[in-house]
């Protein structure tokens, strides 16, 4: 994979509602957590989450007779492509394909409280009403290809990797590509029933960490090759180097042990940016702070990023599924931009069975390379190397 | 860039297999089964054409099967049809193989279900079996664990547009060199949804007379599951089917972006294709035909449309059970005609796909 | 029905186990690494099913753990949460 440039982004989640108030609230320690507040209330609350108020929707422009998945979707977009300068019709009929990754937006509104305002409507019309990619090809009257990708918790990663493969190929000149989930009580209590929720605010790789806690949000990047850049004067923020993806094939719900998946996805993604694992500065784990998954990524990074200082941003903002890899693309872009990691929030005591432990304080980093990486329900895994400004030679 | 079809599995209403699936496209009529629908009101019976996965047992044991839906051992059927006929079943033959499942309907078939409070859910929240089953990934997941492949996994859930966005996304893989082949197929569990559309509308033919909708056909629900081994195109591949292109988009204004065919064959099945405009699509004097009433409606139609343009290639044949304005003659042939399947799609989209 | 039969037929039913009848589980035959073939999924699975059944919440998965030798075992342990 060539490189593909980031014309603009956008964010929200419970650290804020822009780019800009997510990175301002990290960098503050900020963690936005409570017990769900819009299940009905019958459904158990007893876990934490990380919510996105309703304060953080309500400013923009979009009804909230739509699902929150899409609402979340549009702003986000509204965010990015303001950022490039850009408004609603200036893509238009261009070849400008949407490729986003989600869970509950495919759901055709059946858990997301539109059930009854769509239920007389035909499948397919369903679908249209509620799916975060066709509103998106229709509020800016796109021509290109669009994809809903379904990877559970990398869903996202995975859709903006496809969605740098659209450009590299030919086949769009800019794609808008990210990742939406909200919070439902499905999800909330099929991951209890796995017992992979802690009770408590999420501990990334630490010694007492138990869990994981549900997030939501959306983050959005608008993807363009460097051609469409020049074009439009647009002065790229950032670039996607590559992407790497491979499926652990072993368990349904357990990431594999030996990280094989994990350390598989990491080397196409290097070899497809032509790096070294050296180049990197920092590594985003996954971290979602259950007890395995941390395990298993400590090994990995200690193995393949030798040294290399690591965090986990969930403590922030909750594991926002499909959204997780996006967000985590927006932050880790925003933490090279800046030259400088947040503490891993919920993280205190190392954990003795982990070879390498992330970042317990603000720390300063130096280069213009890092990786993110997503692992999902499934056994997928997926890598993506981001560059700042400053990673051309 | 053109890659082979070096494999197919199916399974539908039909059976499941190619010999099956040629049955019925040379018009063995298949005997819909009533599945009783949940309603508000109460309970309705509705013919729906729904497939079997018991051959899945020549393959996979049914103790390693047991947690395992129905959705799930569809893809499972189709996936293993379709590696086995590519001869990459066993690993050692296989290269570096990515999967990517379509699905509209979804794990567990419920994406369009509209009968279900938040009091019912409580049954697929709790269970953490059902929970896992209703993962959107959980074919994917589980092709992948039963093949032992660790190459790229990824799932698509864009309506009736997914498998399109399936087949676009494999040749990119190729085009890229990312893998050396592509499991790529469909799996759509039946539909409630799809189900009572389908009987409403039969309802509606019975009270209004002048609906010009009405006056259509419409397939019966259907469910089922189709998958390809597609590699690139190589000296090893002359008898397979090849794909020269395939297009995705969004409908706007300007000329359409037609496909060259002589023979088309319309994903033209189900209630929200009798508003599409398959016609501006044709090329003047072009052959068009429709086989929706062979699978059934369903979201992933077109990786059926996809395998039965295959077929079609292969055995140089054009089936009579497609649903045609001009009948098909009694063993007509393709001869040289070049084949497009064309799907036009939620929200004004479109996908087709032209064969050499 | 005795606490013992309920517990086989929710294995043979909600697990799945086509290859067994609840009449062919013995009492005290182990749960798991034996011939049913039962594993953590399964374990999570039985978890639920005892919650909804008998009404007796499980916080933490090692509260269930030492309890699910056998049927016996199990039953042992929801009749004593059943009493207090």
């Amino acid at each position: 994979m060539n490189r593909v440039a980031i014309a603009g982004v956008g964010c929200i989640c419970a650290l804020g509602a822009t780019t800009d108030d997510c990175m301002q609230a990290l960098y503050a320690g900020e963690r936005n957590f409570g017990l769900p507040s819009r299940f009905p209330s019958h459904c158990s609350t007893s876990q934490p989450v990380f919510e996105v108020p309703d304060r953080f929707l309500d400013p923009w422009p979009f009804p909230r007779t739509l699902p929150r998945t899409c609402r979340m979707t549009l702003i986000a977009t509204e965010q990015a492509m303001a950022q490039a300068h850009l408004e609603t019709g200036d893509l238009a009929q261009q070849r400008v394909g949407v490729s986003l990754g989600t869970n509950i937006g495919v759901t055709a509104g059946y858990e997301t409280g539109q059930a009854e305002t769509v239920s007389f409507l035909l499948p397919r019309d369903r679908f249209l009403a509620t799916n975060p990619t066709c509103l998106v090809a229709a509020t800016l009257d796109l021509s290109g290809p669009q994809q809903t990708v379904a990877n559970a918790c990398s869903a996202g990663s995975d859709a903006i990797g496809i969605a740098a493969a659209w450009i590299t190929t030919g086949t769009c000149d800019a794609v808008i590509a990210g990742g939406t989930d909200e919070l439902t009580p499905r999800v909330y209590n099929g991951f209890k029933s796995l017992f992979i929720n802690d009770d408590h605010p999420c501990r990334p790789f630490d010694r007492d960490r138990k869990g994981l806690n549900l997030g939501e949000g959306a983050a959005v990047f608008l993807l363009a090759s460097e051609a469409f850049c020049r074009s439009r004067q647009i002065d790229p923020l950032g670039y996607f180097l590559g992407y790497g993806a491979a499926a652990d094939a072993q368990h349904f719900t357990q990431p594999r042990s030996d990280g094989l998946g994990l350390r598989l996805a990491i080397d196409e993604a290097l070899t497809t940016a032509g790096l070294a694992h050296d180049q990197v500065c920092f590594v985003n784990a996954h971290g979602t702070g259950t007890p395995g998954n941390d395990l298993l990524e400590s090994q990995v990074i200690a193995d393949l990023f030798p040294g290399k200082p690591f965090l986990s941003t969930k403590g922030y903002t909750g594991h926002a599924l499909g959204a997780a890899g996006p967000i985590e693309a927006v932050l880790t872009l925003g933490c090279l931009s800046r030259g400088s990691l947040p503490a891993t929030a919920g993280y205190t005591i190392p954990d003795p069975q982990l070879p390498a432990h992330p970042v317990a304080v603000q720390t300063a980093v130096q280069g213009t390379i890092a990786v993110t990486q997503t692992l999902a329900f499934g056994g997928s895994n997926s890598v993506l190397v981001i560059g700042s400004k400053g990673c051309l030679p | 860039m053109k890659v082979a079809i070096r494999g197919i599995g199916v399974v539908g209403g039909f059976g499941s297999g190619l010999p099956a699936l040629e049955k019925a496209l040379d018009g063995r009529r298949i005997a819909p089964t009533d599945i009783s629908i949940p309603t508000r009101e109460g309970a309705i019976l509705v013919p729906c054409l729904t497939a079997d996965t018991g051959p899945l047992a020549d393959y996979i044991p049914t103790r390693v099967l047991r947690r395992m839906d129905h959705y799930i051992r569809l893809g499972l059927l189709a996936a293993f049809g379709a590696m086995t006929e590519a001869g990459i079943l066993d690993k050692s033959r296989r290269g570096r193989l990515g999967i990517i499942v379509a699905t509209g309907s979804g794990a567990t078939g419920n994406n369009y279900n509209f009968q279900h409070p938040y009091e019912d859910m409580e049954e697929i929240c709790g269970s953490p079996i059902r929970f896992s089953n209703s993962v959107h990934n959980a074919a994917a997941a589980y092709i992948s664990i039963a093949l032992a492949e660790m190459g790229p996994n990824h799932s698509i859930t864009h309506d009736d547009l997914s498998f399109p966005a399936a087949l676009m996304t494999a040749v990119t893989w190729l085009q890229q060199r990312r893998v050396d082949a592509v499991l790529v197929g469909g799996v759509d569990a039946l539909s409630h949804a799809h189900a009572y559309a389908w009987h409403a509308h039969r309802q509606a033919r019975r009270v209004v007379k002048n609906l010009r909708e009405a006056q259509k056909q419409i397939p019966m629900a259907g469910e089922g599951a189709c998958f390809f081994v597609l590699k690139a195109t190589g000296t090893d591949s002359a008898t397979c089917p090849v794909i020269r292109e395939t297009a995705l988009g969004r409908i706007c204004k300007g000329p359409l972006p037609r496909p060259m065919g002589d023979y088309y064959i319309l994903g033209e099945g189900g209630l929200a294709a009798t508003r599409a405009d398959y016609g501006k699509w044709l090329l003047p004097g072009a052959r068009a035909t429709c086989y929706a009433h062979v699978y059934g409606d369903m979201a992933i139609d077109s990786a059926f449309d996809t395998a039965i343009a295959a077929l079609s290639l292969r055995n140089n044949r054009i089936y009579a059970a497609g649903s045609v304005s001009q009948p098909v003659q009694e063993r007509e042939l393709l001869a040289d005609r070049s084949v497009v399947c064309l799907k036009l799609g939620v929200g004004n989209t479109f996908g087709w796909t032209l064969f050499d | 029905m005795t606490i013992q039969q309920r517990l086989k037929e929710i294995l043979v039913v909600e697990l799945n186990l086509e290859d067994f009848t609840p009449e062919q589980i013995d009492d005290d035959e182990a749960l798991f690494g034996g011939r049913l073939g039962l594993d953590s999924i399964d374990a999570l699975e039985i978890v639920y099913q005892v919650e909804q059944t008998f009404r007796i919440p499980m916080k933490e998965m090692n509260e269930a753990r030492a309890a699910f030798q056998s049927i016996n075992t199990l039953a042992a342990f929801i009749e004593a949460r059943l009493r207090s």
